[in-house]
């Protein structure tokens, strides 16, 4: 087979490309955002659980402030007035007991 | 019609033709482009990693702390309990384990070039809700 030398050394970067493309895949690795962010939402339901009152005055907009995040408790924004529209959120619903019956709690969170 | 090719263009005892040796050169340009951007790739990416790892470590205890090395225990009719999320500072002296700082407080301040959670948590002494801030390197 005859190959002009131009062909060969094009021949040559192509195949350096395609064998350099999977070491410049690994660049972007996931971190553990999200696991941390589902932790605090789980660290906000069990300090509601266990201090119902911080639901209706206000404690847990403090709590959520000092995260920096947003915390929607029953659709009740806290801080109050943000938002996690157009953001990643995570979820989480806890039964907990309320005088006597229990209380379905969901609550979603975002940061930022 | 007669078609010229490179070897025809050769003098004689040239190894290259000038179109193969132009051809040579921008091959070795866009090598040495690829490898000094898959170089920095590959740092950025080593970086990223022990990053995550860092913050992996640094979750891991923070979690352990809320759960388990800082929490109030106590006695009951079902036997010891662990109430998770209400945490005793007394506790915090013992819990301290090299390569992290953990502290209780009422505020959460990041620091620079570590990788620091802050776990929001019910404190045993004042029953009032504070934070759990722990940093590593």
């Amino acid at each position: 087979m005859v190959m002009t030398i131009e062909a060969l050394l094009s021949l040559v970067v192509l195949a350096g490309a395609l064998a350099l493309l999977p070491i410049t895949e690994n660049a972007h690795k996931p971190t553990y955002g999200k696991l941390y962010e589902y932790q605090v939402l789980e660290d906000v339901m069990e300090i509601a659980a266990k201090k119902p009152e911080l639901m209706h005055n206000g404690g847990l907009s403090e709590v959520a402030t000092g995260l920096g995040a947003c915390v929607l408790l029953n659709g009740t924004a806290s801080p109050e007035g943000c938002g996690c529209a157009g953001k990643e959120t995570v979820s989480t619903t806890r039964i907990i007991p309320s005088g006597g019956a229990f209380e379905r709690i969901t609550a979603a969170l975002c940061m930022g | 019609m007669s078609s010229i090719t490179g070897s025809q263009c050769r003098k004689k005892g040239q190894v290259f033709a000038a179109d193969a040796l132009v051809a040579a050169l921008i091959a070795l340009f866009i090598l040495y482009i690829g490898f000094s951007e898959v170089a920095s790739m590959s740092v950025r990416a080593a970086e990223a990693e022990a990053n995550a790892a860092s913050e992996g470590r640094v979750i891991a205890f923070a979690d352990y702390l809320m759960k388990e090395g800082l929490v109030h225990k106590g006695r009951s009719d079902f036997g010891n309990v662990s109430y998770s999320h209400v945490l005793e500072m007394a506790r915090l002296e013992g819990a301290q384990r090299e390569g992290f700082d953990a502290e209780i407080g009422g505020a959460c301040a990041p620091q620079q070039g570590r990788v620091c959670v802050c776990r929001p948590a019910i404190i045993f002494e004042s029953r009032e809700v504070g934070f759990l801030e722990v940093c590593g390197k």
